[in-house]
């Protein structure tokens, strides 16, 4: 115990006192001494070990953090997509506006967007039909409303 | 007593002139007015119908002056139409049920109101501008109308 070994050289001040160490020795028992080859491939082994870790653990987190990005990317395009299907063409909004247009909105239009909502289903916002920023039973109306609209004679509302 | 005399009778001749213009027509008076109605019916076959849309119009004479539901069974409501269409003859109806008992076959979907100014011919026309089945898909269908007079 007092006698360092080259690899941790103990300064004087550090060292315990003798009458100490002989009495945790004499709890403990000796500890048999190790040699120093068995000491330094320890060494060696534990330093390249942090190597390792240093060089891959990067490599790990990095590429984790990447990985994440990517899947929240991937969520968000699927939620964004998942109600696709729903409208033929383009937006209804944009129908409604070029009403005399071959492809305007008809009651199948609202028909389906009543059906979706019956069901509890989600709906694309393509289908927000009065602009409020959601899509219910008022776009609905919205939609049937403009499909029985006559161009040119006016805007006073449909019943 | 001859002031209330006179009096008497104008009040006589007054209302004999009214009672004159109250009577029927003659031939060489204004034409009658009318009023008829339009009943307008879908035929689908087979298929069940959920939603319809068609243009009408009489471009012949007549004023459309109300829409009323069919008695097509599920569509309760009463259909869509532009009410600035009341003010002519032309209009497009519709309407959608999401419920499951559909009606399939020829189908009185709606019955149109109309004043007409005389007998001419009313020339209706209506053209089906959508037919739609439970999937909200078109399905093969015809439109078709019947003029009624009303009483």
């Amino acid at each position: 115990m007092d006698s360092p070994t080259p690899h941790s050289p103990v300064p004087p001040e550090d060292r315990i006192p003798e009458a100490l160490a002989q009495r945790m020795a004499s709890i403990y028992g000796n500890t048999p001494p190790v040699p120093r080859e068995l000491d330094e491939a320890i060494l060696r082994r534990a330093t390249g070990r942090l190597r390792w870790h240093g060089r891959w653990g990067a490599t790990v987190r990095w590429g984790g953090a990447a990985a994440a990005v990517a899947a929240v990317l991937l969520l968000a395009l699927w939620l964004g997509n998942r109600d696709g299907d729903l409208p033929a063409g383009r937006p209804v909004a944009v129908r409604i506006q070029e009403l005399g247009a071959a492809d305007r909105v008809t009651i199948l239009d609202a028909y389906r967007l009543a059906q979706r909502l019956g069901k509890g289903e989600s709906v694309d916002r393509t289908w927000d039909a009065d602009g409020d920023g959601r899509v219910n039973e008022r776009d609905v109306d919205a939609i049937a409303r403009a499909a029985v609209r006559l161009p040119g004679v006016g805007e006073k509302g449909v019943q | 007593m001859n002031r209330i005399l006179r009096m008497a009778m104008l009040l006589a001749g007054a209302w004999a002139l009214l009672a004159a213009g109250e009577g029927p027509a003659g031939p060489t008076s204004m034409p009658a007015s009318r009023f008829s109605f339009v009943d307008v019916f879908v035929e689908t076959g087979s298929a069940p119908l959920a939603a319809w849309q068609f243009e009408f119009s009489a471009p012949g004479g007549g004023r459309l002056v109300g829409i009323e539901r069919g008695d097509a069974r599920g569509f309760q409501d009463p259909p869509y139409y532009d009410p600035a269409a009341l003010a002519g003859n032309r209009v497009i109806v519709a309407a959608f049920n999401t419920g499951n008992d559909l009606p399939a076959g020829r189908v009185r979907v709606a019955r149109l109101h109309l004043w007409r100014g005389d007998a001419a011919p009313l020339g209706g026309q209506v053209r089906l501008m959508a037919a739609g089945g439970r999937d909200g898909q078109p399905i093969p269908a015809t439109a078709s109308f019947t003029e009624g007079e009303s009483r």
